[in-house]
């Protein structure tokens, strides 16, 4: 029953392992730069806008990275953030350049790197003189913006936003999309983007029902794709400004909307990516720093470009996608086009979708028809409603799961649990999400585990019992499997614990046990009751002899003359015979107890010879001879000694009784042991009798069954039973010529010695 | 109380018991011989003195009754003290049936062996008397010729001279010479010791 049950776990593992190496989050690859001399170069890099927007953030990290990565050393890269679209006067401008001035005026600025036209416009005009000469670098030009004439070189970079990559990729991702709603601001620069997304969408009019959302204010925004119908797309290019004048940075307005949205979001750049968008053919603000920072490096002759130096910095848009987004839209992983960059690879329910399908396979069949129902239904991809509804009965079925389910982090901490999880620790909160492992299972529990989450966390893949003291002091047996989460390369990002509370089954175990334990002792009491006047004989033979020896003890030292010798001789056999009777009782009380079976290994051989001993008598009575043919290189078995030896006793007695009929000098078992295989040992009785009925071979090992009318019929069920329970298989066969072979198996000890 | 002009034999497989027993009858005076199985015992020559056999009723192989069987069929004059172990009681009755002198539950009381012993040797060398008694009067009888036994075979059915002579077509006067020379060669003193050796030698 338990073999069972660990079998049915190890089923688990591989599908796991699947789980993890297909889940596992796409590293990106590190790219070797080049390093060149390295003088004293200052980069001056100034960004139009606060220093909040998010994409700063990306294209700075860019930026930096490629810097250093040339040699240039972080203490000579100079941000600055000018703040102008939210400080347009001529006096924040006129403070500003005197900063400016006060600054850098007296460094030796080597080049300059603006983001947006305004700090371009900036540096060109009120700042001239601090930086007569220096070139330029200029990021993210709007697509209508002419660059002043002049005779200082500079390197333009121009936004481009690939709104007809993003809605193809978007039709893909989402086949039955009918209508696209575009999302766009107010301000001018807002404009320049809906008059690029009008032209470039000219290919789809008429196929599809495109809806701009572009002179609302954000609550109408939220209000209007609150309610977008099935088959809606939210398209999203930029919201500088809304309707009410208020401005919102990309990240923010994406944010809001992807709260209530009902249809799927694109976007065009990634400072959106993560936060509510699916993605879509993307401006990757980091990827621009990384280049801008490595053509940095080429003008500043610090690294030599393959070709002449370009003097234009274009950077082509990147398919991103947000996994979160594209699960929780259940939008087919599939339809990504190669070299997709998915970022939040995260951990959610569905990471645990064959976990829990597995789980559902052993505990609820029934329960497996629904998973194979919302399965069916998941591959109709009736995107909205199918979606949220597996998703919500994947999360009832994990937590009406018997089963304990949790995703543990390397700092062990939740990351995920079902609700039997938290539950059975006696947490009335659903979620234990960033609470450590120690607090939740107590001190005694997890003293118990911690080994065995070390082992998960190195990477070794764990299965074990326990015993579980849980807060309130309750002993409880769980069986448990950990299987790390490991990344691409190799390293542990936490582990799956399922676990499953065994106590029940491990009582009810135990008293199955108990109980077999006990029909074996009543047996074995019973049987050896038949035997009493054999056994009683054995007994007998050493104590008449020290009578004998006694007496004639007593008579020689009657004697003129006493012959010492012979009395010496006289006491080392009344020794000799009453170790000889104590042994016989011992063998008798040992199998007459009702002790607790105990595994060791055993020489079986030996365990044969001991069992002919007591059945001498017997044996002789009924006139039958016993013939052994034992393996004398046979290793040892394990196994309890008693219940072993009452199987070979209830083997002979059962052979001696199939030859009653038969004439005396015909009696004779033969007893043989040998190897089965490589790991087990066999023992074969057989007889010379009538042999086996044919018809009723079947109900022989049947408790009840007898043949004898003085048989209680226990004999061989009990027998099987202590077989199985050994591991071993006990069958019985019909031999070619007479009589009967009864055959049992049992396994070879690991550890050898006897 | 020794007699160490008898032989006790004894036989039993197991070794320690036989040893025992070996030691105990020793002890007590006798000679003894021990043999673990009855063919060792029948295989072996023995000497003919006044002895005994001490039997185990239950033995692998040939088991005490065989034993005993086979020495009556070769008419073997030899007392048998079985020794009975635990619920034996059938073998004992056919045991005794076919004769023989003693039964001794095992563990065996000293005395009793001992006693049964004494008993079954004295009773052997009063047999082994009576057959060599036996054997001298039939060399008596052998010594007769053919018209003495006849005259011999008359003399016990009560016949006078007389009627004898007239028996055998003869005269009376050579049935007395006759009568005399049975006397002689019977050595008989009297018609009524005539007739005692002849009953001896089951003759009527």
């Amino acid at each position: 029953m338990r073999a069972g049950r660990i079998r049915m776990m190890t089923f688990f593992v591989p599908l796991l392992s699947f789980i993890v190496l297909a889940c596992g989050p796409c590293a990106g690859v590190g790219q070797a730069q080049p390093r060149g001399a390295q003088g004293e170069k200052n980069i001056l890099i100034l960004h139009s806008y606060e220093s909040n927007l998010p994409l700063n953030e990306l294209v700075d990290r860019g930026l930096s990275a490629a810097l250093e990565s040339g040699g240039i050393v972080s203490r000579s890269h100079f941000f600055e953030y000018l703040d102008l679209l939210r400080n347009p006067g001529a006096e924040h401008t006129k403070q500003l350049v005197e900063m400016l001035r006060l600054r850098y005026g007296r460094r030796n600025v080597d080049l300059i790197i603006t983001a947006f036209p305004e700090a371009l416009q900036l540096v060109l005009n009120e700042g001239r003189s601090i930086f007569p000469d220096v070139p330029i670098l200029a990021l993210f030009l709007p697509p209508d913006f002419r660059t002043p004439k002049t005779n200082r070189r500079i390197i333009e970079h121009r936004i481009r936003l690939d709104m007809a990559g993003t809605l193809k990729l978007a039709l893909k991702l989402v086949p039955g999309t009918k209508s696209v709603y575009v999302v766009n601001g107010v301000h001018a620069r807002d404009k320049v983007f809906e008059n690029q997304a009008r032209r470039d969408f000219k290919e789809w009019e008429g196929k599809l029902d495109f809806r701009y959302l572009t002179d609302m204010s954000m609550e109408d925004v939220l209000a209007t794709v609150s309610s977008a119908p099935p088959g809606t797309i939210i398209f999203f290019i930029t919201m500088f400004a809304d309707s009410t004048g208020k401005g919102y940075n990309a990240r923010d307005a994406v944010r809001r909307m992807r709260e209530v949205s009902t249809a799927p979001i694109f976007g065009l750049y990634d400072t959106a990516l993560g936060h509510g968008i699916v993605g879509g053919s993307l401006a990757s603000f980091e990827r621009i720093g990384t280049k801008a920072g490595q053509l940095a490096l080429e003008i500043l002759g610090i690294t030599q470009g393959l070709e002449n130096t370009a003097a234009v910095l274009d950077v082509p848009p990147v398919p991103m996608f947000d996994w979160r987004e594209l699960r929780h839209w259940n939008l087919s992983v599939d339809a990504l086009p190669a070299g997709s960059i998915v970022v939040n690879k995260e951990l959610t329910l569905w990471d645990f979708r064959y976990y829990i399908i597995g789980a559902l396979a052993f505990c609820l069949t029934e329960t497996a028809l629904v998973v194979i129902l919302i399965a069916q239904r998941r591959r109709r991809s009736m995107a909205e409603e199918a979606r949220r509804a597996s998703e919500r009965q994947l999360r009832l079925m994990a937590d009406s799961l018997p089963v304990l389910i949790a995703y543990i982090d390397r700092e062990q901490r939740y990351q995920f649990n079902n609700l039997a999880y938290a539950t059975w620790f006696g947490i009335s909160r659903d979620s234990l999400r960033g609470t450590p492992v120690r607090e939740v299972v107590g001190d005694k529990a997890y003293e118990s585990v911690r080994g065995y989450i070390d082992r998960a966390l190195a990477g070794e893949e764990v299965q074990f019992e326990a015993e579980l003291t849980t807060r309130d002091g309750l002993i409880r047996y769980v069986q448990a499997l950990y299987v790390p989460h490991v990344d691409e390369r190799g390293g542990v990002l936490g582990f799956y614990a399922l676990i499953h509370d065994i106590t029940e089954h491990r009582r009810v175990d135990l008293e199955i046990q108990r109980q077999r334990d006990e029909l074996a002792h009543v047996s074995r009491v019973s049987t050896l009751g038949e035997l009493t006047a054999s056994l009683a004989h054995e007994i007998h033979q050493p104590l008449a002899a020290i009578m004998s020896n006694a007496q004639a003890a007593l008579r020689f030292l009657a004697h003129d003359e006493p012959d010492f010798q012979e009395v010496r001789d006289i006491l080392q056999d009344i020794v000799a015979d009453d170790k000889r009777a104590n042994e016989v009782i011992q063998r008798l009380r040992l199998l007459l107890r009702r002790a607790r079976p105990e595994l060791a290994p055993l020489a079986l051989n030996e365990l044969i010879g001991d069992v002919l001993t007591l059945l001498k008598w017997e044996v002789f009575l009924r006139g039958i001879t016993i013939e052994v043919d034992l393996d004398a290189d046979l290793p040892p078995v394990v196994g309890d000694r008693v219940q072993l030896q009452q199987v070979i006793l209830n083997l002979v007695l059962n052979a001696a009784d199939a030859m009653a009929q038969i004439g005396p000098e015909s009696r004779k078992v033969i007893i043989q042991t040998g190897r089965q295989g490589d790991g087990e040992a066999k023992v074969a009785v057989r007889d010379f009798g009538t042999g086996l009925d044919r018809q009723n071979l079947h109900r022989l090992f049947d408790p009840f069954y007898s043949t004898k009318p003085e048989g209680l019929g226990m004999g061989l069920a009990i027998s099987r039973s202590i077989v199985e329970t050994h591991g071993g298989q006990l069958w019985a066969s019909n031999n070619p010529d007479r009589g009967a072979t009864f055959t049992f198996t049992i396994r070879i000890s690991p550890r050898g010695e006897a | 109380m020794t007699d160490s002009a008898a032989i006790v034999f004894v036989v039993d497989d197991d070794p320690s018991v036989r040893r025992s027993l070996k030691r105990l009858i020793k002890s007590a005076g006798f000679t003894v011989e021990s043999f673990a199985s009855a063919q060792e015992f029948l295989e072996r020559p023995r000497p003919d003195i006044p002895g005994c056999l001490v039997l185990d009723i239950h033995m692998p192989g040939v088991s005490g009754l065989d034993l005993q069987d086979e020495l009556a069929a070769a008419e073997v004059n030899l007392p048998i003290i079985f020794l009975t172990g635990y619920g034996t009681v059938p073998a004992s009755v056919r045991a005794m049936k076919a004769g023989a002198v003693d039964f001794l539950e095992k563990p065996v009381d000293d005395r009793a062996l001992v006693d049964a012993i004494q008993h079954a040797v004295e009773r052997n060398r009063r047999a082994r008397r009576e057959q060599a008694e036996i054997k001298e009067i039939q060399g008596r009888v052998d010594s007769l010729s053919p018209r003495e036994r006849e005259v011999f075979s008359l003399l016990l059915t009560g016949m006078l001279n007389k009627q004898i002579a007239f028996e055998l077509g003869t005269t009376e006067k050579t049935i007395k010479v006759h009568r005399g020379r049975v006397m002689e060669k019977m050595q008989a003193g009297s018609m009524a010791e005539l007739a005692r050796l002849a009953g001896k030698l089951g003759m009527r």
